[in-house]
């Protein structure tokens, strides 16, 4: 197991009735180490979709790279989107399934339902569940795959704040059995300081990265609201240079 | 809850009543015009009972049955193939869209009678005939809701390495079911009523033959017996066939 590298040394886009592409991602690099939480900090509309979108594929039109230990291969990737994206027609059990081999064990599926407190509607269609369960399904789907990349784009993002921290809490529980590589966007920096063994700020658009920072508190007090909320102040007032993105 | 009980079940008789209205308000213009153009509801019973036992209905019906299965089977999958295309791809599409617009204005009776004339009086004739005034139909149909396919499962699909066969079977497909349901529905009508003329002109048997030949010795008794029981079987094909289809098709939904 290596590191996954992402280089992106420009990605531009083109907005709706212009003729000249402006620069969304400009020198962006990035390195993901084996069983690392990285949380990207920055704000809203700086790009962030844009570049899990580039890591996982969907967008091809870029000038960078993304290596892995093996040459010329894509990454695997797991990818929990901001919308569940469940297929509506297809059960909880189903849709994930659906993206397993043929070969993968049923009691994988099983496992994974059971450490996210699924079980008992592995057999119900996605439109009965409330947002907060989708959105675990949506979690079990990209764990299941056993990616070498997990992105997560926001995806606590529209949950109150109980069921957030409850699943955020199931998120944890599951990622501490099978720590994968994690690329975790969010924009609230107190949810970023709870998960992540580092933190990296990115600028507003064209986005670049900022700094890049270890979380200190060990991983058994990331409950302690107290040590979050110091480390944030700490962050806010000591880092001129972030201060202003948060 | 008496009068409620009492008025649903007055309404489940009204299907079976407004038949029986028909029957009767039938039966008194049929008495009262007195004319053997207009036979009464009992006497089509009756030719319709001897045209079954001597076997005559049902192969004929069968005959039409099994073109209007081919064709409609034909058309539709040629249709839903080329729909998805043109749904995906804005150059087909751009390209193909005037054919489109020419063969949906083309008459029905014009198509059934250049095949005839170009591949002879034969049965593939006949059924390229019917399948080439059904297929933009569908194609169209299929195309529209091609167009309203949901990108971010397509997406999530293509991230999670879906490859074509899942991705046409599970993300694809049931987001066009309801569209290919209406071009099922909207095409057995057609297609049935394109067959007969196509029969009519150019086979000699199914019931477009039938009817013609009855249409010449003017025997209403006959076109009347002939006409409900090919009612009866579409009527069947919707109950038996469709709405079981659209019902586990339907089944995820709140």
């Amino acid at each position: 197991m290596a590191a996954v590298n992402i280089l992106i040394n420009n990605k531009t886009y083109l907005a709706a009735g212009r003729s000249v592409a402006k620069p969304a991602i400009v020198d962006f690099s990035l390195t993901l180490n084996p069983g690392e939480f990285v949380c990207l900090v920055g704000p809203s509309g700086c790009g962030k979709t844009t570049l899990l979108n580039i890591i996982a594929g969907l967008d091809q039109d870029y000038d960078g790279e993304i290596l892995t230990a093996k040459a010329n291969t894509s990454p695997k990737i797991g990818y929990v989107f901001q919308n569940p994206r469940l297929l509506p027609w297809r059960t909880v059990r189903e849709n994930i399934e659906l993206v397993l081999d043929s070969q993968a064990p049923a009691s994988m599926v099983d496992e994974l339902l059971e450490m996210m407190q699924l079980t008992s509607v592995q057999h119900v269609y996605p439109e009965r569940l409330s947002l907060g369960m989708s959105r675990r399904v949506a979690i079990i789907r990209a764990f299941a795959v056993n990616p070498d990349v997990l992105l997560m784009d926001e995806p606590f993002v529209s949950l109150d704040a109980p069921t957030a921290r409850q699943v955020r809490e199931l998120l944890m529980q599951l990622w501490q059995r099978r720590p994968h590589r994690v690329l975790f966007v969010t924009h609230d920096l107190r949810e970023a300081i709870a998960l992540a063994d580092k933190l990296v700020f990115l600028s507003a658009s064209p986005m670049t990265v900022v700094r890049e920072m270890a979380v200190p508190i060990a991983r058994d007090g990331r409950t302690d609201e107290a040590a979050i909320e110091a480390f944030r102040q700490q962050l806010k007032s000591g880092y001129p240079d972030i201060s202003g993105l948060l | 809850m008496g009068p409620i009980n009492v008025l649903t079940g007055f309404q489940k008789l009204l299907p079976t009543l407004s038949l029986l209205a028909l029957t009767a308000i039938w039966q008194g213009v049929a008495v009262f015009v007195n004319s053997h153009t207009l036979p009464t509801p009992y006497a089509v019973a009756w030719v319709l009972w001897q045209a079954i036992a001597s076997g005559q209905l049902p192969y004929h019906l069968g005959v039409t049955l099994l073109r209007l299965v081919t064709s409609f089977t034909i058309a539709m999958l040629m249709g839903s193939a080329i729909g998805i295309l043109l749904g995906r791809s804005r150059k087909l599409d751009a390209f193909f869209d005037n054919w489109l617009v020419i063969f949906l204005n083309v008459p029905a009776l014009v198509t059934i009678i250049l095949c005839y004339v170009w591949l002879g009086l034969v049965e593939s004739a006949a059924i390229l005939a019917v399948v080439i005034n059904k297929l933009p139909n569908v194609i169209v149909t299929v195309r529209e809701g091609t167009r309203a396919l949901d990108q971010d499962l397509l997406d999530m699909a293509r991230c999670y390495g879906f490859g074509k066969r899942k991705t046409l079977l599970h993300v694809i497909w049931p987001q066009l079911h309801p569209f290919v349901m209406a071009a099922t529905r909207s095409g057995l009508a057609l297609i049935w009523k394109i067959i007969l003329v196509v029969e009519l002109l150019g086979r000699s048997n199914g019931m477009g033959y039938q009817l013609h030949l009855f249409f010449q010795l003017f025997d209403v008794a006959s076109i009347l017996a002939y006409t409900i029981a090919f009612v009866v079987v579409m009527q069947l094909i919707e109950l038996l066939v469709l709405k079981p289809l659209d019902k586990t098709a339907q089944r995820w939904r709140r």
